[in-house]
């Protein structure tokens, strides 16, 4: 499948999915952030909890991801991010993002996107320096590609509420997991 | 110079500013008190007019007090010399939209002081478009 059919499968696949507000979104995620902000005292512990959520999200919604796309099966790494950048972005976020710098070893990948519906309102203060607010989205590629048999590592490099002047999730492979029967059985 | 106070539903002071701000920091407390002074006359006048724009609602000295009431019942009180109400109208109105992006911020408390740096910017250039 060429570049540009990529980008229209996305488009397509948001334009049938439902909608939901732009504000109730970004706000209810807000308050979400700003409860576990609360109640986590340091930013890095925030930012793990929205990790260890994302996953849970991420292990459900490659499912829904898969059935509704009608994405084939992936044959390279390249390909799966160009999948992630060009069709998961539109379809769950309406945004397209586009695929950053490869590392040396084509390993590590960037996902790259300016608008953030997530972060809409958002304004980091002094104190929530260390947060990255939507570390949820790191959660939810690793989750989702942990079910597709790929063990990921993400981590947010960098984020237009930190000033940068755009969002870069860094993805980085770190091994293919094989399927194995369960144990105990000949 | 001009004196901007948001003071919060509760009467909390949430934002303050003095323009131009090389002023800032003189007579600072004298003009505070003048101020949070006019909050009962705000709170009188509030209930004659349908606007959120109140005009002048309290005078000191060849001082004049505007003041500008939102729905959520923050209160935006301007001091400035007497005669010089043209561009308050404005000022409030872009203020007021400038408010509601700080407070939409999930991150901000409700009543406590807005401390983002961008929105203490962008009020500056308010003031020195309008004031």
């Amino acid at each position: 499948m060429s570049r540009p059919s990529l980008q229209a499968l996305g488009d397509a696949s948001f334009a049938r999915s439902e909608h939901v507000s732009a504000e109730l979104l970004a706000l209810t995620y807000g308050s979400f952030v700003r409860q576990l902000v609360q109640d986590y005292e340091s930013p890095s512990d925030v930012n793990a909890q929205l990790e260890s959520i994302g996953y849970n999200m991420g292990v459900r919604l490659v499912d829904d991801f898969l059935a509704k796309s009608n994405i084939s099966h992936c044959s390279s790494l390249a390909k799966t991010a160009e999948v992630i950048a060009k069709v998961a972005f539109k379809m769950f976020l309406g945004v397209s993002a586009t695929v950053g710098v490869w590392s040396q070893d084509k390993k590590t990948f960037g996902i790259v996107f300016d608008d953030n519906p997530l972060a809409e309102f958002a304004e980091l203060p002094e104190e929530c320096a260390g947060l990255w607010y939507s570390n949820v989205l790191c959660g939810v590629i690793r989750g989702a590609l942990e079910m597709v048999n790929m063990k990921v590592e993400c981590r947010f490099e960098r984020c237009r509420l930190r000033g940068d002047e755009c969002n870069e999730i860094r993805v980085s492979l770190h091994e293919i997991l094989v399927e194995q029967p369960p144990k105990g059985e000949d | 110079m001009p004196t901007l106070a948001i003071v919060s539903p509760n009467d909390r002071p949430v934002f303050e500013a003095t323009f131009p701000q090389a002023f800032a920091g003189k007579h600072v407390v004298v003009e505070q008190l003048v101020l949070h002074s006019s909050l009962d006359m705000v709170d009188e006048k509030m209930w004659d007019t349908r606007d959120m724009y109140l005009r002048v609602v309290d005078r000191y000295h060849d001082q004049s007090i505007s003041a500008f009431v939102t729905p959520s019942n923050y209160r935006f009180l301007l001091l400035h010399d007497t005669g010089e109400e043209d561009g308050i109208k404005h000022f409030f109105t872009d203020l007021h939209d400038l408010f509601i992006k700080a407070t939409l911020n999930p991150l901000y408390v409700e009543s406590e002081p807005i401390r983002s740096t961008s929105f203490h910017d962008k009020v500056m250039l308010l003031a020195r478009k309008y004031l």
